[in-house]
């Protein structure tokens, strides 16, 4: 139910299993007793997946060695000549995903779950994360990248096995 | 962003995907709401037991504690958990104002005279007692059925205090009584009864109409310095099948005889029955016959039990206008000859005996010697003047004696 889906949330911002775990636990004492908070407006799943991400984020902001605010220059790369065509990415499983996100920065891997996952913009995770829109892109740009290249290195050395 | 089918693809490879939950997650969320309800300083320690045992058994459940959000979701209930607020935001789903239409039997009331009554009337008040059948076909879940009968004896399976986390066993029909296991002022109360009803009542009574297993959840929602606590615990209720007790009579008695009753039994899904009458009689008979010999409403109850030792009673009043006195008439021309109807068309045996000054003057067992106003030794007697008799008659279809008596004036 709604436990194994908050979980994979848990997975993707945070590194450890053990921090998604206690982030689970915590997180559904916290929801049990903010239940009220819930309106009825919109699925319920998604109410509870925003408390999730807010929960993931809080934590990995207390994290003082995650720096948020990228000292990369903020020139996007708007084509995606070197990422390949999308046709060309194999499949993978949800833990393959995971495991190579768990390689990602967390600046990096909360951006990309932001954007890629949580569908939110660039102004909405600017304004979450308390960075600039253009430092959001550039993040964003190089995780998904990172985790393409990730991704396929793995392919090819399952291919070459 | 061009290239967003890579988000698109990664997206659903995730769209249905769980990661496992191990089970010391669950153990650490059951602790976890237990002290912090504790911290939240929800009063009285026995309130964390209960909140403990609340939160097991929502935690055994596949959907763990979110089992009860999950409810609050497919039941539209939001979570509002301000006193005035609970029920209020959700019309229709308050437990007090949900009730059906009666579902008492509207049988009329029907005069039913046998024919071959002649002076008398007895009608069949029937129903006029609301019948204490379940309506267990009603598919109304909200109902609160009034065709339970006020003075049923149902059975026993009687816990009225809600026990968090545990079971209580109960019939179908049968008002349950819901107790918080708490007694705090300033808190909201939202019941699910599990069934589809809801109560905001403190301490609601619900009748399930059907068997099966529910899960009643009581969601208790206080404010306590500025903040909204609400929890939630949950029983589990099983409801067994009840029988229904039905029965219909009819008249059976000829011209002149008793009014005599047969009771069928309609009962269903019973293993036992067995019948009640006013007079304090009892019967075990499938199809009893009762005489009613008085004027009066006369009460006739059948009780069906079943195995489960949930039982339905039924009662019906049978309405007799006049005493029956064996048709006796109450006077006689001398030269006639005195029998009572009754007598004559009586299947069983009798005795008929006359007084004079209170000795007896004439005693008979059969209709065919009636009495002519004669002594004992066939003199005329004294006319205006008043002869009591006395009949006590075996009614072959009752298996009763019965004791008639009476006076019949001589006249010249």
């Amino acid at each position: 139910m709604y436990a194994g889906k908050m979980m994979v949330v848990c997975l993707r911002y945070l590194k450890s299993r053990e921090d998604a775990e206690d982030l689970l636990q915590e997180g559904f004492i916290k929801v049990f007793f903010s239940i009220q908070q819930y309106k009825g407006n919109g699925s319920f799943e998604g109410w509870l997946r925003r408390m999730f991400v807010n929960m993931c984020i809080d934590i990995l902001r207390k994290n003082k060695n995650v720096r948020w605010v990228s000292t990369d220059n903020h020139v996007i790369a708007e084509d995606d000549s070197e990422t390949g065509s999308d046709e060309s990415v194999p499949d993978f499983s949800p833990e393959e995903i995971m495991t190579a996100m768990e390689s990602l920065t967390p600046v990096y891997r909360t951006v990309f779950n932001l954007i890629a996952f949580e569908e939110y913009t660039h102004i909405e995770v600017a304004e979450k994360l308390g960075i600039s829109v253009g430092t959001s892109k550039s993040n964003y740009f190089k995780a998904k990248k990172n985790l393409q290249r990730i991704l396929i290195d793995k392919s090819v050395s399952h291919e070459g096995r | 962003m061009k290239d967003d089918k890579f988000e698109k693809k990664i997206r659903g490879v995730f769209s249905n995907y769980e990661a496992p939950v191990p089970p010391n997650v669950w153990t650490g969320i059951a602790e976890g709401v237990t002290s912090t309800a504790a911290a939240a300083s929800l009063t009285s320690t026995r309130l964390f037991k209960i909140i403990g045992a609340g939160i097991v058994v929502i935690g055994l459940g596949v959907g763990s504690a979110i089992a009860y959000i999950n409810w609050n979701q497919n039941n539209n209930v939001t979570a509002e958990t301000s006193p005035t607020q609970v029920g209020a935001t959700n019309p229709g789903l308050d437990g007090d104002t949900a009730t059906s239409p009666s579902q008492t039997e509207s049988t009329s009331p029907q005069i039913e005279q046998s024919p071959n009554l002649e002076n008398r009337q007895i009608s069949n008040i029937g129903n006029a007692h609301a019948s204490n059948r379940v309506a267990v076909s009603n598919e109304n879940d909200a109902a609160t059925s009034n065709s339970l009968s006020s003075n049923s004896q149902e059975k026993s399976h009687q816990n009225n205090t809600f026990q968090p986390g545990g079971t209580r066993t109960n019939c179908v029909g049968v008002e349950i009584a819901f107790n918080p296991p708490m007694a705090q002022n300033d808190v909201s109360f939202l019941w699910n009864f599990g069934d589809g009803s809801f109560s905001n009542e403190r301490e609601p009574k619900h009748r399930y109409l059907k068997p099966g297993t529910y899960v009643v959840s009581l969601s208790l929602s206080g404010h306590k310095s500025a903040q909204i606590n609400t929890m939630n615990m949950s029983e589990t209720i099983t409801i067994l099948t009840t029988p229904e007790a039905e029965f219909e009579w009819a008249f059976v008695n000829g011209p002149s005889e008793a009014p005599t009753v047969r009771m069928e039994n309609m009962s269903v899904r019973g293993d036992q029955y067995s019948w009640h009458f006013e007079d304090g009689s009892d019967s075990k008979d499938t199809e009893p016959l009762k005489t009613f010999t008085t004027a009066g409403k006369h009460a006739v109850q059948v009780t069906a039990v079943n195995n489960n030792g949930c039982q339905d009673t039924k009662i019906k009043y049978i309405n007799v206008n006049s005493d029956y006195n064996l048709d006796a008439p109450n006077s006689l021309f001398i030269g006639e000859e005195f029998m009572p109807s009754g007598l004559r068309a009586l299947k069983g045996n009798f005795t008929l005996s006359i007084y004079d000054n209170g000795r007896k003057i004439f005693e008979t067992r059969t209709p065919k010697r009636a009495w002519s106003g004669v002594d004992s030794k066939g003199r005329n007697l004294d006319a205006n003047k008043q002869y009591p008799w006395i009949a006590i008659v075996h009614d072959d279809k009752t298996g009763e004696d019965r004791y008639y008596s009476g006076s019949i004036l001589l006249r010249p």
